[in-house]
């Protein structure tokens, strides 16, 4: 006796509900001739209720997304303004992710996670952003910043006039040049770092909860931004630590050398920083 | 009339998480789904001086992503067609899973049976089951002949059928017989990864 092939399309139709009254009786034909049909079914309703629950779903923050996406439309803008400042510039990785924006009308927010980008006329910014591997910029002052992964800066176009003055999220080291009629200032969404001295970490953390600095040369005055009054001075060894929650900043000692981070750094010892810096200024 | 970014703000935020979850259900990556959504709105971007801003309500997004999305997933899998894991399995140990699988385990069968098949048929299917559209509408987002879409569902059908029966047995059939969905997702949710049930 020839097997009927089992009429799947017909049964896939039917799991779906969409069987028009035709099809329902050519349905109900297969079924009535076997007992196994009934079965196989049987069968595949089940497996049809369970194949939802293999639905996958993932915790997305759209507020996050649409800053990335509005970076990419309004850098394939800008196209024709987009400047390299190559002799300056120096990366370290593979695929170093840094996008210049210059000329472009936006202000920079420390918080690409949680607040919408907003755009304000005639102001030009400088922003850079690191996605997955670390760089090393040199602002127009010559200081240097390291950026940590996922992490970027900003400044205006008057950086180096009246103030040096840079906006941070996520985590930078910075080297800092010394001079002393316009102090070097790093904010990140809730506290405020001004140096006197020379080379520090800032890190902020992604809950927003807390900010630390650690002075590894020199000194700083740290604060938190709303809490004028607030202001701690901190030396070399020393680290700042501002929590949101209490808005107080308390400080501790430490031994490091460099941030942990650094050490991916294929043996970043301080006379290789030298050396580099050295080789750049000759260029 | 050319279309502002604020325009695309707003319809951004508006319809992400129902076109991330529709990205993400066709191509089951997150970063792929993200490039998705990415790309329809940068496209929408690069045409912003003639377009329409019907082309940012939600039933035409919806549309483009589900076109991007299977574009992305074709991308990625090409035409190679990989064995079945479990047939591999049963080739190898001469039995039958003589355990029968609740919860988290099952899910994982689905989902790597799911993964399996061809792109078309995958996107069709996800579409059917997972965003619960007709077949008729499937055509219509797809661009495909309604038959085209029934001869897919009928071999998607086939293929997990295939891929897992030999976790179907008897007493599992029983078991869903007797239970609404809800008590079965019940079972899933409470991470019970094995259950062996006697004779019933």
């Amino acid at each position: 006796m020839k097997n009927k092939p089992t009429p799947w399309d017909l049964i896939a139709k039917y799991l779906a509900d969409d069987l028009d009254d035709v099809e329902r009786i050519r349905l109900q034909n297969w079924l009535d001739e076997s007992e196994d049909n009934h079965e196989l079914l049987e069968r595949s309703s089940s497996m049809w209720k369970f194949y939802y629950s293999s639905k996958k779903s993932e915790k997305i923050n759209k507020t996050k997304e649409w800053n990335e996406l509005m970076l990419i439309l309004l850098s394939k803008d800008s196209q024709s303004t987009l400047r390299t400042k190559s002799r300056k510039r120096l990366f370290i990785g593979i695929a170093a992710s840094v996008l210049v924006l210059i000329g472009i009308s936006l202000i920079p927010i420390s918080d690409l996670d949680n607040e919408i980008v907003k755009i304000e006329p005639e102001i030009n910014y400088t922003m850079v952003v690191a996605e997955d591997s670390i760089v090393l910029y040199y602002l127009p002052d010559s200081s240097l910043v390291i950026l940590n992964v996922n992490s970027s800066i900003s400044y205006t176009s008057d950086f180096n006039q009246n103030n040096r003055s840079v906006k941070l999220s996520g985590e930078a080291f910075f080297e800092v040049e010394p001079d002393t009629n316009s102090p070097f200032i790093v904010q990140s969404r809730l506290t405020e770092v001004k140096v006197i001295g020379t080379s520090f970490n800032v890190k902020n953390g992604q809950e927003h909860e807390m900010e630390v600095v650690e002075v590894f040369e020199g000194e700083v005055e740290f604060k938190a931004i709303d809490h004028n009054e607030n202001s701690v001075h901190l030396k070399k060894g020393e680290v700042g630590i501002f929590t949101d929650s209490d808005h107080k900043i308390a400080t501790d000692k430490s031994s490091n050398n460099r941030p942990p981070w650094m050490g991916k750094l294929v043996d970043k010892s301080e006379e290789f920083l030298q050396d580099i810096k050295l080789k750049i200024k000759k260029l | 009339m050319p279309i502002s970014l604020e325009q695309i703000q707003h319809s951004f935020l508006e319809h992400y998480d129902k076109l991330f979850q529709t990205a993400l259900n066709i191509t089951s990556e997150c970063d792929d789904a993200k490039d998705v959504i990415q790309d329809v709105f940068l496209k929408i971007w690069q045409k912003k001086e003639n377009m329409d801003d019907q082309k940012l309500n939600g039933g035409y997004l919806y549309r483009s992503v589900v076109n991007a999305s299977l574009n992305k997933l074709q991308k990625r899998k090409g035409n190679i067609q990989i064995l079945s894991t479990a047939t591999i399995a049963i080739a190898s140990n001469g039995d039958a899973p003589d355990q029968v699988l609740y919860g988290k385990e099952l899910e994982k069968e689905i989902d790597r049976a799911i993964e399996l098949l061809p792109p078309k048929c995958k996107a069709i299917f996800v579409l059917s089951r997972f965003e619960g559209l007709k077949y008729r509408e499937i055509a219509d987002h797809l661009d495909v002949s309604p038959k085209t879409v029934e001869n897919q569902m009928g071999i998607a059908l086939k293929k997990l059928q295939n891929t897992l029966s030999p976790y179907m047995t008897k007493e599992f059939l029983a078991f869903t017989a007797t239970v609404g969905m809800s008590t079965i997702l019940t079972y899933l949710l409470s991470s019970v990864h094995l259950i062996y049930i006697g004779n019933f």
